[in-house]
């Protein structure tokens, strides 16, 4: 088969095995593109954005990995990279256990397309905004690379570590996303972090009275920033994840931004500063400073990157206000 | 009234278009196809500037398929086009000022062998420093665009003395106003099927506004009697002024001519972004003044339009914006300059509010802060000004009584909008739980020109008859592009005669079955048929009650026309039913017909109602409107939403009320889109938004909840026009009601659209000690 973009004539292959796409991937080369969705690179081919490929790898044929599964010993969620965005929203598992997923894979383009889009060709393009979600899920990556075994790397690490450690031609088979319990929040605050922090405690706002212990709920949400309200490219993504005491302290927060060409990236020192400490008015403004110092975002057309930080950085502190708010 | 579904009742009627266009079995005029037929591409420049210094279609004429390549050696006629000057070449030469411009065409067996042909054209350039400043080209040492320099078009009207005036007055505001580059977003893009006749004569299936204006330019460049061309234009996929200029039709027909054989073509959306018309960007820099008591006593305009590349309508757009940067407003002492200015910014044209959307936002924008200034009300500031029922119109021509401002004036304070916003100024209302978001309300107001306007020809007409087959037939040169005139037509018709719509056959978009009158444009269409057919109608029912009358030797002022024929009438009206279950006319149409042994064609003709005095452009007829909004804004992303809106609109008898309302939320919409998300970007006379990925129009989420239309439908005594069309009037007031809206909410003045949400967005920490205690 064969499709034409522009004066360019593709060949398409429709290999049925992970095997047979590696191979084809290695003959050829750079002008061979996997191909999952398709919904991405398109748009990007004709808009010159990438060269058109020589030949397509349609990588629909790879059923296996094309699931949701429960793993209830691992603790984890396994989705197979090939799993559609729409099954992804549309799955009682997910939105049992991983609900930020749910509303990050929603607010992602068009009915339609999230039928095409896969999560694998998400995590593949970088910049996808499911990215800043399976971020803050400390998501692991299972990818092949033609050898007998498959690799397992922390999602985290595969884009921090850059080319040397995604490689070319490396294929996201599987995300594993570990499920996260509620568990009482001293004993998941490590005695290392500011425990005094935590000051005695008034009553809690839904007045039950915790006089010395201070019980930990977990906490996790998603936002994005789109140029409309629906269809649309992000501008700004942003999730956390952590644990919120009903004193006011924070403990195990993750934070992620990411949004339009920029690489979703954790807030590494936003983190640190919010992990074991009370929050008040003047250290949600250090908090708002840091995350803005954190976030590497990309400017372009449509939105500078001083407002892209400046939004991150709001909508976290917001969401955080409001929790904190109750 | 508030004009919806319920208030409608039976006059809610399904349009004819309607089932096969929400299905999608409607067949437009891109999606014909005959045997045997060619595809037809066009090759546009690579540059927005530059010399051509060769053009080489040697290897693309060898290429596998070709049957033809173009060039600007082969146009037969004048090598170019544009509805006012045709100084936008068919095939460029010498110089392209834009990336839209063409240098050759080619026809192939297969789009795809098109495009490698096209491939293989050498074409040399030199470039040419690129002007995209529109100011900046009015320089002396600017880069000249066109033989006769940079300047389209200037505009100077003035009354009174300004200069001295704004001495007089308590409060003066400068201001000085930006609006995007709108595009027209249609979802078909320009296309069409030629074909070369048997008979010598092309036929053209190609959606245009105005197909006999569209038979002269092809006949002009083809060389061609116009009576050899035949124009079928409708029914078309969008078009909001975008396709009233010519676009591929002289590629296509020209490749017909050459190949003797059908021709399609179909610009993809890159092309069309490329290729296509745009609203024209403009600066507006006003001055206006007022007494102590809020009377306007001065007002001082600048207008610079950058109409890019070519002239297409870019005068007249010209002095439509210089006509309604003053509003329906009282104003002693007025000067208004303006001007439109060549740029390798694209093509900007016609585009639905034609020139009035900017100027509009400019004028609007000044009574808010000058209202703000004196700590009025913006609404009674405007109050105070308004013109009254007879006064002369924003030139000081004469025109048409009207009480539409004040109407609408009236409306838009009495509703439950602005009542919001008075109770907000009480705080009376409860703010959203959220310290970030803010609520406001603003409202604006006009009167829009409807007609092509003093000093341009501007036909109106239309036939109605009986064919031989028994339908009654009326024939039209407009087009239905979406805005309804089928169903318009159709109810006047069904309305006026007393027929079934199954009586009827209405002809339209065709220049060898319909009689010249006029462009779907400027608002007009509606006023065109209402006047037509109230000078038809009774003449058709007057013949054919006579020859039913000598049929069933009845007296003939005893009969009339009604469902399926003519009917005998009693005293009170209605039918003499002999049996109510067997009632039927007395004679059938189609009987009629027979009877009348040849089919009965009756014409109409006249000229749009237009002023008097020489004021070129000046309207005569106008739509008066205002909107009244609730907007939110997210302080934490400046994101606008439109949470409410009220439109008030005077533009006599509602005919088609589903229509009616869909224009205004259609246009509204669309300055929904203006006013936050729309502009095509350029750097360096090059488009960067050139797809719907990209350039973002506003989707059904961004709608607001609310929406409603009063629909005032009494006019003067004695006026003669009935119906003022309202396809415009739903797009130009939006946008400065949003920006007041915004103001209210968070005291922010905007003068560039769209909104910048980073003019908006605030920093939290900021905010929250502002405006709230700690959490």
């Amino acid at each position: 088969m064969a499709v034409h973009y522009g004066k360019r004539t593709v060949k398409v292959a429709e290999p049925s095995t992970l095997y047979e796409a590696w191979r084809l991937k290695q003959e050829g080369g750079a002008g061979a593109v996997y191909v999952a969705g398709g919904t991405l690179l398109r748009t990007q081919w004709e808009n010159g954005a990438a060269t058109a490929p020589s030949l397509i790898i349609g990588l629909d044929g790879v059923m296996e990995y094309r699931s949701i599964v429960l793993n209830a010993n691992k603790g984890a969620i396994v989705i197979g990279a090939l799993t559609s965005l729409e099954e992804i929203r549309r799955s009682p598992v997910v939105a049992a256990h991983v609900p930020i997923l749910i509303k990050a894979v929603s607010a992602i383009a068009a009915p339609s397309i999230r039928r095409l889009a896969t999560l694998g060709g998400n995590i593949a393009s970088l910049s996808g905004d499911a990215v800043t979600a399976l971020l803050v899920l400390d998501a692991e990556l299972t990818l092949f690379r033609g050898g007998p075994g498959l690799e397992k790397v922390l999602l985290k690490d595969w884009l921090e570590g850059g080319e040397c450690v995604r490689g070319s031609g490396a294929l996201v088979l599987e995300v594993v996303i570990p499920i996260v319990q509620d568990i009482p929040a001293f004993s998941a605050i490590p005695a290392s972090q500011g425990a005094d922090d935590i000051g005695a405690g008034s009553d809690s706002a839904n007045g039950m009275a915790s006089a010395v212990q201070d019980e930990f709920r977990s906490f996790g949400f998603f936002e994005k920033l789109g140029r409309r309200e629906a269809f649309t490219p992000s501008v700004v993504t942003v999730a956390a994840m952590g644990r919120l005491g009903e004193k006011g302290s924070f403990a195990k927060v993750k934070m992620t931004a990411g949004g339009g060409a920029a690489l979703p990236h954790r807030l590494y020192e936003a983190e640190r500063f919010l992990n074991g400490r009370r929050v008040g008015p003047s250290s949600l403004a250090e908090l708002h400073t840091l995350i803005m110092e954190g976030c590497a975002s990309a400017g372009d057309l449509f939105a500078s990157t001083d407002y892209r930080k400046e939004v991150a950085a709001n909508l976290l502190t917001a969401r955080l206000w409001e929790l904190l708010k109750g | 009234m508030l004009l919806n579904r319920e208030s409608a009742g039976k006059r809610w009627k399904t349009r004819p278009d309607g089932p096969a266009k929400v299905t999608g079995s409607l067949s437009y005029l891109t999606d014909l196809s005959v045997p045997g037929m060619l595809h037809g591409k066009v090759l546009r420049s690579l540059y927005p500037h530059a010399r051509i210094m060769a053009i080489s279609i040697d290897e693309a004429l060898k290429a596998p398929g070709v049957a033809a390549v173009l060039t600007h050696r082969d146009v037969p006629g004048l090598n170019g086009f544009g509805i006012v000057t045709p100084d936008q070449p068919v095939f460029c030469s010498e110089v392209v000022r834009y990336t839209g411009d063409a240098i050759a065409a080619i026809a192939a067996e297969t789009v795809e062998q098109a495009l490698y042909a096209l491939s293989l054209i050498q074409v040399d350039y030199e470039p040419l420093p690129v002007v995209t400043d529109p100011e900046k080209a009015l320089l002396e040492d600017a880069p000249q665009l066109h033989p006769g320099g940079n300047m389209l078009h200037r505009t100077d009207y003035s009354r009174g003395e300004p200069e001295q005036a704004f001495e007089d007055c308590a409060y003066v505001t400068e201001g000085i106003y930006y609006t995007p580059r709108q595009m027209h977003a249609y979802m078909e893009t320009e296309g069409g099927l030629f074909v070369p006749e048997e008979s010598g004569r092309l036929t053209v299936y190609a959606a245009t506004q105005h197909g006999f204006k569209d038979r002269m330019q092809l006949s002009r460049i083809l060389a061609m009697p116009e009576e050899q061309i035949r124009i079928v234009s409708s029914p078309i996929g969008g078009s909001f002024g975008g396709k009233d200029e010519l676009n591929v039709q002289p590629y296509g027909a020209l490749l017909a001519l050459a190949t003797g054989k059908p021709v399609k073509i179909h610009n993809s959306r890159r092309e069309s972004v490329t290729a296509g018309l745009k609203r024209h960007p403009m600066k507006l820099t006003m001055k206006t003044g007022m007494d102590r008591d809020g009377k306007l006593l001065a007002h001082e305009v600048k207008i610079v339009a950058d109409t890019g590349a070519y002239s297409t309508l870019g005068g007249p757009v010209l002095n439509f914006a210089t006509e309604h940067s003053i509003g329906p407003y009282r104003i002693p002492h007025v000067s208004v300059k303006g001007v439109s200015v060549f740029t390798n910014n694209g093509v900007s044209g016609e585009f639905r509010g034609f020139g009035g959307n900017q100027s509009i936002f400019a004028l609007e924008s000044q009574l808010d802060r000058l209202a703000a200034a004196a700590g009025m009300d913006p609404w009674v500031l405007r109050r105070i000004n308004l013109r009254e029922r007879d006064d002369p119109g924003p030139l000081g021509q004469t025109v048409l009584p009207s009480e539409g401002p004040e109407q609408v004036w009236r409306s838009v304070a009495a509703s439950p909008i602005w009542l919001r916003k008075e109770q907000m100024d009480r705080g009376e209302i409860k703010t959203p739980p959220s310290p970030w978001l803010k609520r406001g309300v603003g409202a604006a107001m006009t009167m829009h020109g409807s007609g092509l306007g003093y000093g341009i020809p501007d036909p109106g007409g239309g036939r109605l008859g009986l064919s031989a087959d028994g339908k009654l037939e009326a024939a039209f040169s407009f087009e239905e592009f979406g805005q309804g005139i089928t169903a318009t037509l159709e109810i006047m018709l069904t309305e006026m005669l007393g027929c079934h719509r199954d009586d009827l056959r209405i002809v339209i978009g065709d220049t060898d079955r319909t009689p010249h009158n006029g462009s779907s444009t400027a608002s007009r269409s509606t006023t065109v048929a209402y006047m037509a057919l109230k000078d038809l109608v009774p003449r058709i029912s007057e013949i054919l009650c006579r020859i039913a009358s000598l049929a069933a030797g009845l007296p003939a002022s005893e009969l009339q026309t009604g469902p399926g024929g003519v009917w005998h009438k009693v005293a009170a009206g209605g039918y003499k039913k002999r049996d109510k279950k067997t009632a039927s006319p007395l004679i059938t149409y189609a009987e009629l017909a027979a009877a009348a042994g040849e089919a009965i064609q009756l014409e109409a003709d006249f000229h749009f109602p237009v002023t008097p005095d020489p004021v070129v452009g000046g309207h005569y007829l106008y739509t008066a409107t205002a909107a009244a909004v609730e907007v939110e804004v997210n302080l934490l992303t400046g994101a606008v939403s439109v949470l409410d809106q009220y439109h008030a609109v005077a533009a006599g008898p509602v005919v088609n009320p589903m229509g009616y309302v869909g224009q205004i939320e259609g246009g509204s919409v669309m300055a929904q889109g203006f006013a936050l998300f729309e502009d095509v970007c350029f750097s360096e006379g090059v488009p960067r938004t050139m797809n719907f990925d990209t350039y973002l129009i506003p989707g059904i989420c961004d709608i607001s909840p609310g929406f409603h239309i009063d629909a005032i439908q009494e006019l003067p005594q004695d006026d003669p026009y009935g119906p003022r069309g309202i396809g415009e009037v739903g797009s130009v007031v939006l946008a400065p009601a949003i920006t007041a809206a915004v103001h209210h909410a968070v005291g922010i003045s905007i003068g560039k659209l769209p909104i910048s949400r980073e003019e908006l967005s605030g920093i939290l920490p900021d905010l929250l000690a502002e405006k709230v205690g700690t959490p």
